[in-house]
């Protein structure tokens, strides 16, 4: 890790030691790690991360596809994995349970628990052997734009740093302080925030499936989970839409794990929050890109977001280098950014956000009956015009959206 | 607005959607600015219950 005092050391008279570089990241998760592995062996990247630790605490569930790495051709480290996962389990509130493990379901390809601490600072050795250099314990604090460059301010342990660099990645995760200072609204309006309690437990004996629970009593607009982890670990968690909830996120999470009678021991508490408003209208602007749940791309249904902040990370990497190369950092150039990562992911976002919509207006009696026909029907057999029928007949106001949903 | 410490988790959830940039949430730390203007928006986005 580099300190102000290697800074220091390389200007020949003292005085306010300014790092300038070429692409400047700020956060060390998924989107900021792959940004600058996949710059770094372009040119010159800082990484900025204000834990002590990457990965630490981790404020996720840790599911993830088998084709994401593939795609990305970044080699898969077995220690990143905790369980292989066959299949998924659907519950509704009076425990209907639908296995998605039919032949046809499972091309999806569930993938894989993530050990999160292992991965997420797995990710930045991988960047930092490529050359980029991470400032861990540093927190962005501000910037300005100033010609046609960014100047970052950054406090690492107790003293200030300043950066130039000519782009900035935000990938600062939900919190996107970043683009705010750089004139893009990113605050996560309180109607599209899934806010999330979770604990790690021992005593879960699980099947390799992913569990998913769905009711209004049990996670308002959200869903509670069980992911299982190595032996006989899970993760059990719960998210909230804290405009259609009475009590925190907490309060929910405690009476699921007494519903299910889990008697094991937390071993882990988490906390954190999902954006799931789809993605911001504008992700780039001059000298910025946004990528990862800073750019509100996490999938607003699922709340999963390591593929698109992986995705969206090397994106913003790929572009970031080439405008470097090319010295033009305005936001025309930029905007191939966005071009990329919509064509790889907009239209998954884009359907995902209307599903949920839909969802959020399902009742306990909707889980039911459509667990029950999923059940009935074969889950691997249903088609489009299925899912229209059954909604027609359950909800002919839905059917409508189901209609548009499926079509557009 | 407090941040009741002892239950915070520094999750970041009040200052996603803090329509006036108030919080500041490190590593170790949370703190409300002088920009807040007790809208209480981030009283519900909290998973813990700590700010209120
Ligand atoms: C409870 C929960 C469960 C989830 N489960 C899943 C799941 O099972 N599968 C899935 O795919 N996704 C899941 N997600 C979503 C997933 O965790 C995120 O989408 C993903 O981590 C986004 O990656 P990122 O790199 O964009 O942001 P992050 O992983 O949040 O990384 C942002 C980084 O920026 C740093 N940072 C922030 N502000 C500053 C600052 N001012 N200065 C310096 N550094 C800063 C942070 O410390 C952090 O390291 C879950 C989320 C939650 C909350
Ligand atoms: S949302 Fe609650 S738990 Fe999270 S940082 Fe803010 S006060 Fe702490
Ligand atoms: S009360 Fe409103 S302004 Fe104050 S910290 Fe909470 S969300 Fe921000």
């Amino acid at each position: 890790m580099h300190r102000l005092q290697d800074l220091r050391q390389s200007l020949p008279h003292g005085g306010d030691p300014v790092r300038e570089c070429d692409i400047l990241v700020v956060g060390a998760g998924p989107a900021g790690s792959m940004a600058a592995f996949t710059a770094a062996p372009h040119c010159d990247v800082v990484v900025l991360e204000k834990r002590a630790h990457i990965g630490v605490p981790k404020q996720c569930a840790e599911g993830t596809s088998e084709g994401l790495f593939e795609k990305l051709n970044i080699p898969l480290n077995p220690t990143w994995i905790s369980r292989k996962i066959e299949f998924a389990r659907l519950i509704s509130p009076s425990r209907i349970t639908v296995d998605l493990k039919d032949e046809r379901v499972k091309q999806l390809k569930f993938g894989y628990v993530l050990e999160r601490k292992k991965f997420d600072k797995g990710l930045a050795e991988l960047a930092a052997r490529k050359g980029a250099e991470f400032h861990l314990r540093t927190q962005y604090q501000g910037l300005k734009r100033e010609d046609n460059h960014v100047v970052v301010k950054a406090r690492q342990f107790n003293e200030d740093l300043t950066f130039k660099a000519k782009i900035v990645i935000a990938a600062d995760g939900l919190m996107s302080r970043v683009a705010k200072d750089l004139g893009i609204d990113s605050t996560t309006n309180l109607r599209h925030l899934e806010s999330c309690c979770q604990y790690e437990m021992t005593g879960i004996d699980r099947e390799s499936c992913i569990e998913l629970y769905f009711g209004n009593e049990i996670a308002p607009k959200g869903y509670a989970w069980i992911f299982p982890k190595e032996g006989d670990v899970a993760n059990v968690g719960i998210g909230i839409l804290p405009t259609r909830a009475e009590y925190p996120a907490k309060y929910y999470l405690d009476k699921f794990v007494n519903w299910l009678g889990l008697s094991g021991e937390i071993v882990e508490v988490n906390a954190g929050g999902v954006p799931v408003s789809g993605p911001l209208d504008q992700t780039y602007d001059d000298n910025l890109l946004i990528a990862g749940d800073a750019a509100h791309m996490a999938n607003p249904i699922s709340g999963g977001g390591i593929h698109t902040a992986m995705l969206s990370g090397k994106y913003a990497g790929d572009t970031a280098r080439k405008a470097v190369e090319t010295q033009s950092l305005d936001k025309k150039t930029l905007s191939e950014y966005e071009t990329l990562w919509k064509a790889d992911f907009g239209r998954e976002l884009d359907m995902s956000l209307k599903g949920r919509f839909i969802l959020e207006e399902f009742t306990d009696e909707d889980f039911d009956a459509t667990a029950q026909w999923m059940n009935e029907k074969g889950v691997g057999q249903l088609g489009a015009v299925d899912l229209v029928k059954f909604a027609l007949k359950r909800h002919p106001t839905f059917a409508v959206k189901f209609a548009s949903f499926l079509t557009s | 607005m407090m941040v009741e410490k002892d239950s915070c988790m520094y999750c970041g959830c009040c200052a996603s959607v803090c329509p006036f940039n108030a919080v500041i949430v490190t590593d170790y730390d949370v703190q409300v600015t002088d920009a807040c203007t007790d809208c209480k928006t981030c009283v519900k986005a909290c998973p813990m219950g700590a700010i209120q």
